[in-house]
């Protein structure tokens, strides 16, 4: 077998694989029209679930508006720092996540006309000593981090802490860890309502207007949109839209409880869990999450395989020095940024413009990543084998591939199998961070239960003894793997 | 064994490490049927000079013909050239992960020398030549250390070569191990193999060899018959390695 020609095979597999992919989304959007909107369902009435769908003013706005001008809708999820970029990098079409119109997005998306008019106002837990805007100095003030509380806090006030959603900041509240919260208006109005433990000063302290951001070469969207905005307002449809999911949202908060222990952990699992079909979240996070993970695994042996073997080879026998090169160049920049950096740079600038499946993206990212480390572990069982095996196989007439494929590597392979397995464990904790470019993995439905149910413990305990289980299953399994192979010696 | 061809011709070979020229200046021919021995002090550059007989290390400067053509460095023919060159290591270099059996067939059949089923009846034969036929599906950590060097000749004789190099086979042994080993070795020299043997066992080399090569800072400073070189040697170098080793 010949390095050169795997490394090419691979690189057309790869290619055709993708190719066929991206050219599948094209020819189905070819066929209907579809208006792909991007939002942080967690905002409610704006934006939040229900059985597992996106509702919420801007949905329904912005189907009205795709309706009638005879587009499909795609909704998508993802954290509103996020959202901006989707817009401006050609992901989605329009964000629609009660966004605020301010100086500096404008430089980078365009924004519809307004369709509400909201402010910010200030959450404080029910005991507090805060009584307006101008206690606030000096106070650990939460905001959802990208928003305009955000901006404005940070400007006018002090460095306020950011969380990923309002909900959060809710939650951090009531636990103390807050002495108070910069949150819309609308949204801020339910999370008092849903929670004994906090408040809202009734004084705002923002008054902003939420428009719709569309991509700065679409200007055809932006004449569309206004227009059939200008006609909803004409109707009565907008108010008449906000009025439901205002009345929506607060129609189950009176509930009878019970009291003790066991009967809040019963009433908590119910809640998190069994109501709404919750659990869904997790079941079809875990699956996203084992996907990802799975696959990210085939890739990165195969990457590391690859790049440890033509490290090795340069290192021995002082050939294939370009390829050599490019093997430390890869190694470098993986092992010298941040995961969720590649993440994001692989999901917004390499395919940026290109429409293909995100679980693909992120087992490329994932995938590219571990890689780097497993070239560096396969390379270290490599450097660990005595030079006298590739020497006893190349004097046997072999050839260096064949001493490399049949005497090398598997005794590399047996010598670093803890550590491959130990990166394996890392690669699956670490495709957590899925959920920054809104892929519902495991710990995104956790994020997503808690952001219904504003219950911080119950879901992450769940999330956490899932992940934990998994990897007890697979150290189990390594450990038999290991035995299987030391039975040889 | 005069008349017989010559299988290694060595000429002038210069073998140059970042600082010490390893062998510097080296020719020698070896013929068919030869049991050549190498001798000299540690670091004399044996074990280069060996290595580069099979293209393990490649020369800096000088010529090596095989059958009288210069070998080329172009990898394939690199590989088919050393499957008619065996070589034994002073750490045996068996391959742990494989069985005894696995360890003799993987070569003949991956080169496609032999087929499979051929390489197995090879394998099971040398092996219950060293009678270590009960031993084909155990793995070489089993082994003791005599067995294992007895496992590598044969998993060496396994191709078939024309010659076989040995770099001090007995020289990681316990001592009441070397034995055994040695007895291998001098079996296949009676039946004709090439050899090249690289030892410090003086007397052994006495009593098989047809001819010593002494090596002494890269260059060989004589060459003759066991007694001519042991003996009867003029060079002083020569006489005083052997007389210290011989009086011990
Ligand atoms: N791979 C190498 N790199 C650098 N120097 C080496 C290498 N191999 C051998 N040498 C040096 O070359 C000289 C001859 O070594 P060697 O051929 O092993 O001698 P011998 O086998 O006679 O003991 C020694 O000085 C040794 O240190
Ligand atoms: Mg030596």
């Amino acid at each position: 077998m010949n390095i050169k020609l795997i490394l090419g095979t691979l690189c057309i597999t790869a290619l055709t694989v993708f190719g066929n992919v991206s050219k599948a989304v094209n020819v189905e959007e070819a066929q209907t029209k579809t208006l792909r909107m991007v939002t942080e369902a967690t905002f409610p009435p704006y934006e939040y679930r229900e059985n597992g769908r996106i509702i919420g003013i801007d949905p329904d706005v912005v189907r009205e508006i795709a309706r009638r001008n005879g587009y499909a809708l795609v909704i998508e999820d993802m954290p509103f720092n996020s959202i901006i970029a989707a817009v401006q990098s050609g992901k989605a079409d329009i964000a629609a996540s009660g966004i605020t119109i301010t100086e500096d997005r404008k430089k980078i998306v365009n924004f519809s006309d307004p369709y509400i008019t909201a402010g910010q106002s200030i959450i404080i837990s029910k005991n507090s000593t805060i009584k307006s805007a101008a206690d606030l100095k000096g106070k650990r003030i939460g905001v959802q981090s990208g928003t305009t509380g955000d901006i404005y806090v940070a400007e006018n006030i002090g460095e306020p802490e950011r969380f990923d959603n309002a909900a959060l900041v809710c939650a951090a509240i009531s636990s103390g860890r807050l002495d108070a919260g910069v949150v819309d208006t609308a949204p801020a109005k339910e999370f008092v309502k849903r929670s004994e433990d906090i408040k809202m000063l009734p004084e705002p302290l923002t008054s902003e207007e939420y428009a719709f951001a569309i991509n700065k070469n679409r200007t055809d969207l932006l004449e569309m949109i206004n227009t059939t905005l200008v006609e909803m307002k004409d109707e009565g449809l907008i108010k008449h839209i906000v009025a439901k999911h205002e009345k929506n949202v607060t129609k189950d908060t009176e509930e009878i409880k019970e009291t003790g222990f066991w009967a809040d952990f019963k009433d908590d699992f119910h809640t998190n869990f069994v109501d709404d079909d919750r659990y869904l979240y997790l079941l079809n996070g875990f699956v996203k999450t084992i996907e990802i993970s799975a696959g990210a695994v085939v890739l990165g042996i195969m990457i590391g395989f690859l790049v440890a073997v033509i490290r090795s080879a340069a290192d021995q026998t002082g050939k294939l020095k370009i390829a050599n090169l490019i093997c430390k160049f890869y190694l470098t920049v993986i092992r010298g940024t941040p995961v969720v950096v590649q993440l994001l740079i692989i999901y917004f600038v390499i395919f940026g413009s290109v429409d293909i499946n995100k679980v693909v993206i992120a087992i490329i990212a994932f995938g590219l990543n571990s890689g780097a480390y497993v070239a560096e572990i396969i390379r270290s069982g490599i450097m660990s084998i005595d030079k006298g095996q590739l020497e006893a196989g190349r004097s046997l007439g072999l050839s260096y591939p064949k001493t490399m494929i049949l005497i090398i590597l598997p005794q590399a392979f047996k010598n670093v199998l803890p550590a491959l397995g130990n990166e394996f464990i890392v690669l699956l904790k670490e495709t957590s961070i899925s959920g920054y470019i809104a892929l519902e993995d495991l710990t995104k439905g956790g994020d997503i239960i808690r952001g219904q149910t504003y219950n911080a413990f119950v879901p992450l305990m769940a999330v956490a003894i899932i992940y934990l289980t998994v990897v007890i299953f697979l150290s189990k399994l390594l450990t038999l793997l290991e035995k299987r192979l030391k039975r040889n010696e | 064994m005069e008349n017989n061809p010559v299988i290694f011709e060595v000429k002038n070979l210069v073998k140059k490490y970042a600082k010490v020229h390893a062998v510097n200046g080296a020719s020698a021919a070896i013929k068919k049927g030869e049991a050549v021995f190498i001798v000299g002090p540690s670091g004399s550059g044996k074990s280069t000079f060996l290595r580069c007989l099979n293209k393990l290390e490649h020369p800096t400067s000088g010529e090596i013909l095989f059958h009288g053509k210069k070998v080329s460095d172009n990898p394939r023919a690199e590989n088919h050239f050393r499957e008619n060159v065996g070589m034994v290591f002073q750490h045996f270099n068996l391959f742990p992960h494989l069985t005894i059996k696995e360890n003799i067939t993987l070569a003949p059949i991956q080169t496609k020398r032999l087929t499979k089923a051929e390489a197995s009846a090879v394998a099971d034969e040398l092996l219950a030549r060293i009678g270590l036929a009960d031993k084909a599906d155990a793995y070489p950590l089993q082994l003791s250390g005599g067995q294992k060097q007895r496992v590598a000749i044969i998993r060496a004789l396994a191709m078939k070569p024309e010659v076989i190099l040995f770099d001090e086979p007995t020289s990681a042994l316990d001592p009441e191990m070397v034995g055994e080993v040695l007895s291998l070795m001098n079996d296949l020299a009676k039946e004709g193999m090439t050899m090249i043997v690289v030892t410090h066992e003086i007397g052994f080399a006495c009593e098989v060899a047809d001819r010593i090569i002494f090596m002494d800072n890269g260059k060989i400073i004589e060459e003759g018959s066991p007694v001519d070189v042991t003996k009867n040697s003029q060079n002083p170098r020569v006489r005083d390695f052997f007389q210290k080793i011989l009086n011990v």
